[in-house]
């Protein structure tokens, strides 16, 4: 056999050796028929891939855009915490808004709190419902831990339910196992005052592992804050932004028995910040998880449940989430069937200090998805089908069905497509809030707030088509479009009813009265010329419209940071990634990030750098990171809030020395 | 809308209409790990002198007799390691704890091997190879673990106490290096 023949043969030889076994024929393999043999080292460690599905499965039989970074990618991105990771990542586009804040959206809506993006870390969601997005200062965590990071751009709702409109992220932790020994991590610089992680894990008896880490960050107050306020009488509201944060991570993973392993993760989470309403802005975030996994002849079995506790002080809202789950998975192999099926129940309360109608809640919901992948040609064809049912005690019954297809069409080429529905359920804001600022005396403008407890969920169709090729064991190109209608999208609109005239007063109402569509392209390509040097590109196209049938709000627009449009969007980002080893334990990377200006503002085109220099002899790793080095001081990535909010940020240029030690 | 939610009904009736028989996943994931134990030695600098006393002829790649992995590795038998062929050889559990692994170049093993034992094996000029979790803590040099796809990290001061050098390419495509 030819190493031409790849993995499709591969594949292939591997279901005609099996249909052997099942005939009563020799169960064995001929010594000769080892396909495997044939591939390179590199294809042959194929990622791996379970967001996808909810299993493992390698990222060239994923019929969706799946991109996956790694823990070679950690150890030498310039990046120092996931956000920033995600850059590269085509479409996804992630703005630092301060020390604590990202805008972390993926093909559209690029939001403080990006609600049509589901995130989890191992497998628990940590999407907060009150806003519709991610606290992404409330999930910190240390590189050196995270095994890698699943990104699915595009919907996955099917398996993983509602709020992955648009994308799902999952960032998976390191078993235990695999952290054992002291690692410790000090990273300072012209911005950071030391940032500091420490790790310590270990073997116990009976095979099983644990760790425990602290990580702890300060940051000074730098100013403007980028969440001061012009108010409608020019008085700017600021405040000191400076960001201190600890956190405490537990972890054990202990086998029981040969087939089954049961994890238990835990974490405390305390940060303090400033923002332009109280000085005294923070949080606490506390969760506990225990997860057991066997594997069974045909396929395995998840059972997991978590108590998740947020409460977050900013804005001048106090708001006490408690989150209780369980869900379970199970999928197996059934002739040219491979079936995922499972169920979940969630409930969870919440309480806020004002700005909602009501001051407590508590909410629930149950699901069941169920997704069938039939193989057909020796596994060249395969097709998936399913879809997932949830009720939930705020809109009702929902459903969320994808249909998928996949064909090797060569050895090393794959061609995809998949039609979904999603939804996106409201968030308590879009139900409940209710706010009224006292009108201004110069403009006689009052502005209030009401969310609308009937208000349905968004709904969105999206059609993907997509193209993998892995030419040579070196270079290797992906590629994807999509179109995604919107309906019912949550806008804010107008009541000039309860304007009285000569006065007007605006009951801004949220409603289902937007709709809109989004077009795009997504292009991955790697290189490795030649063994020490590996170049990566990604580049993306997006294109979304919303508009709304409703009276938009004078004065606002519908420009919104809440509300989906792409206001603070990019038409065109491009990464471009080399790394370079000079010899076994010196190393370097570059990354040049461009960025076109998003439409609501005057920020202009971006073009960024960010370099790492590594060497690592032995146990110790010393690194210098300069980060965007073609920034002026007074470059910001964010930009106006709304029309008569500022908000600026800075992505100074930064210079930060790294040392860890690896024993 | 309505067709989608027709489109969806089939998958419920797959799930509920049960399994027909499936081919075991365990022989591919034989296959893969022989590969993938081939590719570390062939991507891993090798002393002249073989293990144990004495230029081998053979490039000896041993396994647990019970492992069930002998058709698998019988598929990279002859197969070309720094001028080697390499020659499979399956290693009873008893031989293991008496000889420790004297001869073997690679020694893969799927259980869970005693600190003692693989330390021995190090200091013998073998590289050890396992699967179980805490493996490389253990005194193992190569952790091998499929889940949906074969991943592999590498315990260097393991490898050098062996004589073995891991190339950087083989580092580089490891899941995690400890040092």
């Amino acid at each position: 056999m030819t190493r031409a023949l790849g993995k499709t043969a591969a594949l292939a030889l591997m279901a005609g050796a099996s249909s052997g076994a099942l005939c009563g024929a020799h169960a064995g393999v001929v010594a000769s028929e080892n396909a495997y043999l044939d591939m390179g080292f590199e294809e042959l460690l194929s990622v791996e891939v379970t967001s996808g599905a909810r299993r493992a499965q390698a990222v060239e039989d994923s019929a969706a855009s799946v991109f996956v970074i790694n823990q070679d990618d950690i150890r030498r991105s310039p990046a120092r915490n996931v956000p920033e990771l995600l850059r590269m990542v085509p479409g996804v586009q992630v703005q630092r808004l301060d020390y604590n804040n990202y805008r972390v959206s993926v093909r559209g809506g690029n939001q403080l709190y990006s609600n049509k993006l589901l995130v989890m870390v191992d497998g628990r969601s940590v999407y907060t419902p009150t806003f519709g997005g991610v606290f992404w200062d409330q999930h910190d965590l240390n590189l050196e831990d995270v095994s890698r990071i699943e990104v699915v751009r595009g919907p996955g709702g099917t398996v993983w339910g509602a709020n992955a409109t648009n994308g799902v992220i999952n960032i998976i932790t390191k078993s235990a196992a695999d952290t054992t020994g002291l690692y410790v991590n000090v990273e300072a610089g012209d911005e950071d005052r030391p940032t500091v992680g420490v790790r310590l894990g270990g073997n116990l008896k009976g095979g099983g592992a644990a760790r425990i880490g602290v990580i702890y960050a300060s940051k000074p107050d730098i100013s403007p804050n980028p969440f001061a306020i012009e108010n409608l009488s020019g008085l700017v509201v600021d405040g000191p932004n400076d960001y201190e944060t600890a956190k405490v991570d537990f972890r054990l993973d202990q086998p029981i028995g040969e087939k089954t392993t049961f994890t238990l993760t835990s974490a405390i989470q305390k940060g303090e910040f400033g923002d332009a309403f109280a000085r005294g802005a923070g949080f606490v975030q506390a969760h506990v998880m225990g997860r057991l996994a066997r594997d069974t002849e045909r396929g395995g079995i998840v059972l997991q449940a978590f108590a998740d506790h947020s409460d977050r002080q900013t804005f001048g809202i106090g708001i006490n989430t408690n989150t209780f789950d369980v869900d379970l998975s199970h999928h197996f192999a059934a002739g040219r069937h491979h079936v995922i099926w499972g169920g979940g129940f969630r409930f969870l309360t919440e309480e806020a200090t004002k700005v909602f109608q009501d001051t407590w809640e508590s909410d629930w919901r149950a699901s069941f998805f169920a997704q069938d992948e039939v193989a057909f040609w020796d596994d060249a064809v395969k097709v998936t089908l399913g879809s997932k049912f949830e009720y939930n005690d705020i809109t009702g019954f929902e459903y969320q069905p994808n249909l998928r297809a996949l064909w090797h069409a060569t050895e090393r080429s794959t061609i995809w497509g998949a039609l979904s529905r999603n939804v996106r359920t409201p968030s308590r804001t879009d139900r409940s809030i209710q706010f009224a600022l006292e009108p201004d005396v110069t403009t006689g403008l009052a502005v209030t707030a009401f969310g609308d407890p009937d208000i349905d969920s968004e709904v969105s169709y999206t059609a993907e088509i997509g193209y993998r090729n892995r030419f040579t064991d070196r270079y290797s190109v992906e590629a994807s479009v999509f179109g995604t209608f919107y309906e019912d999208l949550i806008v804010e609109t107008a009541n000039p009813a309860t304007a009285p005239p000569n006065f007007p007063v605006f009951a801004n109402l949220l409603r289902n009265a937007g709709e809109g569509r989004a077009v795009g392209v997504e292009i991955a390509a790697n290189a490795n010329p030649v063994d020490p040097l590996t170049l990566q590109l990604a580049y993306a196209y997006i294109d979304l419209d919303t508009d709304q049938d409703a009276v938009p709000i004078p004065n606002i627009g519908a420009d919104r940071d809440v509300f989906f449009s792409d206001a603070n969007l990019a038409q065109h980002t491009a990464s471009l990634r080399g790394t370079v080893d000079f010899t076994e334990s010196l190393f370097a990377s570059a990354w040049v990030r461009y960025t076109s200006e998003p439409s609501a503002t005057q920020l202009g085109d971006d073009v960024d750098l960010d370099l790492r220099l590594t060497w690592a002899p032995g146990p110790f790793r010393a690194s210098v990171i300069g980060e965007n080095l073609l920034s002026d001081d007074d470059d910001f990535e964010g930009e106006e809030y709304t029309a008569t909010l500022t908000e600026l940020s800075p992505t100074a240029r930064r210079v930060t020395a790294k040392l860890e030690l690896d024993l | 809308m309505v067709r989608l939610g027709i489109l969806a009904a089939p998958t419920v009736a797959f799930v509920l209409s049960g399994a027909a028989t499936a081919p075991p996943a365990s022989e591919q994931e034989a296959l893969i790990s022989a590969a993938v134990v081939y590719n570390i030695a062939r991507f891993s600098a090798w002393p002249e002198t073989g293990p144990g006393s004495g230029p081998a002829r053979f490039f000896e790649v041993c396994y647990d007799a019970d492992s069930g992995m002998a058709d698998a590795f019988a598929t990279i038998a002859g197969k070309d390691v720094g001028g080697r062929p390499v020659r499979p050889v399956p290693v009873r559990d008893e031989a293991v704890d008496a000889k420790g692994t004297r001869g073997c170049h690679v020694y893969f093993t799927d259980g869970r091997p005693s600190e003692a034992l693989l330390y021995a094996a190090a200091a013998y000029g073998t590289l050890t190879v396992g699967r179980a979790e805490g493996f490389l803590a253990r005194g193992g040099a190569v952790r091998l673990r499929i889940d949906g796809k074969p991943r592999f990290s590498v315990n260097v001061t393991n490898a050098h106490a062996a004589g073995v050098r891991p190339s950087s390419k083989l580092l580089r495509l490891a899941e995690e290096v400890v040092e």
